[in-house]
Order: structure tokens, then sequence, then C-alpha cells
């Protein structure tokens, strides 16, 4: 078992719960999609998956232990408004920092180091760009050097936040190809808005507004969209991109 | 005399000369992190709170270099634990330490009989009364400075790339985070000597600034911002000595002009690229 919530629920201080009694098992080598309307608190379930909230109610172990020993297993991709896009970086600097907490912790980096950094970047395309300034970047780049960096960590589990929320619809399937070949080796858990592209790759939904409502893609009809959404005309226009995704 | 000539015959020039240069490594080093995490507001307060420390000194007849170097660590600390406990009005608060600490540094040396000329001294500083001693710790300070950015140059470059990265990596950001305004506070010390408390912001980000419109990696940016911040220093120093102009002020005209021809070059030579080439996929 990678990832288990048992009974979770938090609310931020002086205010309504954003989550209630989240039962969620996700196991090793699974692509999990955990999709649903903004402020259902998905970023939420994330930072306590992370260890970046404390959990007030419920348990959440990684691999057996406590969210904040189980990172070193965690690859994270956060969202791209998390950072200044502007910063003067390289791709390699960037893809670099992933090693922290693994390198050692003093002056620069090893030369093990340097060769994870190439051999991710290669996986995810990037080797011609590694001098590039992160600054010129198209946003299928970035979101590739960002997957890249955690991919530096060496982790057994990717989180994803978000990963194609600020790119086209062309760039966004190959995000989710390089995702899916990175499934062979890794688990996968992939938070979006998007429910109708994600439902064509992962392999387990679980939907979320509060509480999680479904839990397998084939379970996952327009009727439920629409009762996650209480929108029907966006649940239409997700309809139609399930149909073209539903390989 | 032109300022050759009087450099060779002058100590006190030539103790300006490398007290500016010292300067200038420091302002780039540390000016670089203040300016790509966009902590300058928190540096000016820092700064002006300083005057509280040396005001105190002056009255009690201790070391004002000792007094300046306490308050500005104290006022670091305090600004840093104010921003770590996500303060609503912390913008109020870095405001009301800046005015504050003047008020205090003010009131001091009111009460100090015979020493009310040197305020201007403090606040415009007079890189021409720099003592050798001031030199000797203005060495250990940019030692100190470039020994803690070299041992932990990964662990700032995460903190002040992508905070919530590094914290999941095991780099304790709070921690990092109090050190750089503690460095920062030192900085503002170190550039007190040249050119005084109120013209310290200037000098320790335009370099920076300058640097990072045309190279895209940190440690590049921090080599060219105190090459500019020591052409400054001594630019400044020299235009100065034969109208003899206030040395501070000269340096921070010089660095903004610069500053200013940079941004331009910078804009023309895009558009100009743009014209030849087409847009960029951004």
């Amino acid at each position: 078992m990678m990832i288990e919530l048992k009974d979770i629920s938090f609310a931020y201080p002086n205010s309504l719960p954003v989550l209630e009694n989240i039962q969620l098992t996700i196991e090793q080598g699974e692509f999990v999609g955990i999709v649903g309307p903004n402020g259902g608190g998905k970023t939420t379930l994330l930072k306590l998956i992370l260890g970046l909230l404390p959990t007030t109610k419920g348990k959440i172990e990684i691999k057996g232990v406590s969210p904040i020993k189980g990172r070193e297993w965690m690859g994270y991709v956060p969202q791209f408004a998390n950072f200044s896009r502007d910063y003067p970086i390289s791709v390699m600097q960037a893809i670099l920092l992933g090693r922290l907490g693994k390198t050692k912790r003093f002056f620069g980096y090893c030369k093990t180091d340097y060769k994870i950094a190439e051999r991710v970047m290669e996986e995810t395309y990037l080797t011609e760009l590694s001098h590039r300034a992160l600054n010129t970047l198209s946003g299928g780049q970035l979101q590739r050097v960002l997957i890249a960096r955690a991919l530096a960590c060496e982790p057994e589990i990717l989180i994803l936040d978000e990963p194609t929320a600020n790119i086209d619809m062309r760039v966004e399937e190959d995000i989710f190809d390089l995702l899916e070949t990175l499934n062979h080796r890794l688990t996968i858990l992939v938070v979006s808005h998007d429910i109708g592209f994600i439902s064509g790759y992962v392999k387990k939904v679980a939907c979320l507004n509060k509480t999680l409502i479904c839990h397998s893609t084939e379970a996952l009809t327009p009727n439920l969209i629409q009762n996650l959404y209480a929108n029907p005309i966006r649940a239409i226009q997700h309809q139609h991109t399930i149909s073209n995704h539903s390989h | 005399m032109n300022f050759f000539d009087a450099l060779m015959q002058y100590s006190f020039l030539q103790y300006a000369l490398v007290a500016g240069l010292l300067a200038g490594l420091g302002c780039g080093v540390i000016g670089t992190y203040v300016v790509v995490k966009r902590i300058s507001s928190l540096a000016g307060g820092i700064a002006h709170a300083v005057l509280g420390g040396m005001g105190a000194a002056y009255y009690f007849h201790v070391s004002v270099t000792l007094g300046a170097l306490v308050a500005a660590l104290f006022s670091a600390l305090l600004l840093g634990w104010i921003r770590l406990r996500k303060q609503q009005n912390e913008d109020t608060l870095v405001s009301a330490l800046w005015s504050i600490g003047m008020a205090v540094g003010i009131l001091f040396i009111s009460q100090t009989a015979g020493y009310n000329a040197d305020l201007m001294t403090y606040l415009f500083g007079n890189i021409l009364m720099v003592r050798i001693e001031d030199l000797y710790w203005m060495m250990a300070l940019d030692v100190l400075l470039m020994a803690t950015i070299g041992i932990y140059y990964k662990q700032f470059l995460a903190i002040t790339f992508d905070e919530e990265f590094a914290r999941l990596r095991g780099v304790s950001v709070d921690l990092f985070y109090l050190i750089l305004l503690c460095l920062v506070a030192l900085t503002v010390v170190l550039l007190m000597q040249v050119v005084g408390l109120i013209l310290v912001i200037a000098l320790l980000t335009l370099p920076a600034a300058i640097a990072i419109l045309f190279v895209n990696d940190i440690f590049q940016i921090m080599i060219v911002a105190s090459l500019l911040g020591m052409l400054f220093s001594s630019g400044g120093l020299i235009l100065a000595y034969q109208p003899d102009l206030p040395v501070g002020a000269m340096i921070i005209l010089m660095a903004a002009i610069v500053y200013l021809i940079a941004v331009l070059t910078k804009t023309f030579w895009q558009r100009f690229n743009y014209r030849k080439s087409g847009p960029m996929l951004k």
C-alpha cells in the first residue's frame, strides 16, 4: 500500500470544514486521479498527503509511516502559481534542486546528482534545453521541468497538482502520455479540475467535493459528473471530451 | 590635484577606495537575493531601524558600529519572525519599525552633547572618514557573507526559488530565511559605511537589478553585481573628488543612471530582436 487515508476530516482555523470523512487507498503502480470543482478541497488534500498541513482528524500513512517521514518517496509537481516564473535559473539548476535531501549537505552537488539530472532530462525530453533560462520556456516545457525536478528526487510516488492548468490541449496530451510512460515504474497521483480529460488516462478516479464521491473510471457517468459539479453545461462539455479519450 | 595623484598621496582616499570595493562585493552577493526574493522593503526597514542602535551606542559611549550591528540583527530577526507568523499587517509593521528605529536614534543623538553634527554622517555616510580598523571588520564581514552563501548555496537557491518544494526536500526553510535576513542586516551595516543608511537600499538592489537583466544564473548575477557595485563605489568616489561633492550621493546617482541605461538597452534590444525574428513562443 502506497498511500492510505483513513477518516480524514479537515478545517482551516475558524472556518467551515474543507474535507469530511475521506477514505482513500492508493496501491503501488496505480495511476489515480482526484477530480472535483475548484474549492472542493483538492489542494488541501494534497497538502495533507505531503505533510505541509498537519492532520487534525484521521490518519494518513505513506508506505506505513507519517507524511513527513514519507516525503523521501514522494516527488511533488506544484502548480505554476506557486513560484515566480521569472526567477533567473537554468533548466539544469532547477532540476538539480530535486536532489536536495539526497545529496551532500554543504557546497555543490555530487557527480551522481548530475548523472541523475541528465537521466531525468532525457526522460522528459529536456536535454537540449538544459542550459536555457526558465523564463524563456513555454508552458509545456516548464511543466516538463517541474516533472523532471520531481523525478530527480528518485521518488516512488509522483504527485501532480493541476499539471495541465496553464497549457493548451495538444501539449496537455503530451504531458499525460509522458505520465503514462512513467506509470510503468511509478505510482502516480494527479489532481485536476478537468474531469473529462483525466479520465482517458487514469485507472482510478476519486471525485472530491468535500467528501469523496466515487471511485473508479467505469462508474464515472455523466450523471455523477453533473452531481459533482451541480452545473449541467460544464458536464455536457466534459462528456464530449470523455468520448474523445475513451481508450 | 586630480584624483589619482591625490590617491597616491592621501591614505584616507586609499581607505575610501578599499572600503568601496569591499562594500561592492557584499552588495553584489546579498543584493542578488534581496532582488530575486523581493525583500527590499524588509531590507529598508532593517536599514532605518539601525539608527536606533547607533544613537543608543553613541549615547552610552560604546562603538557605534557595534550598536549598528546589534540593531540590524535584532530588527532582521524581528521582521523575519513577523513574516513567518504570517501576520496580516506585515506591511504596516515593517513601516512602523522603520520609523520607530529612526525616532529612537534621533532622541538618543539629541541627548548626546556636542555630537549632533554627526547625524548627517549616519544618514548619508562619509566614505572619506573610513579608518583602517573599519577596513578590517568590513573584510571580515565579506568573508563571513561569502562563506555562508558558499556553504549553503543550494539551500539559499531552493528557498528563494520555491519555498514549498524546498520544505518538501527537507530544507529548514524558516531557519534559512532568518539566516538570509541576518546576512542582509550585516550587508546593510557594511554598505552604511559607504553611503549612509538612507541610501543603502539603492546600493543593495541596483547592481543586482542591472545584472538580472542580462544574466540568468544566480551565481553569475552575484559576480556581475559585485563588479558593478565596485565600479559604482569607486566611480562615485572619483567623480565626487574634484568638484568636492558628497560621495554617497554620487555613487547612488551613478548606479541609477546605469540602471536606466541598462533597462532602455534591454528594451530596445528585445524590440529589435522581436522585429527580426518575430514573436518568440512563450
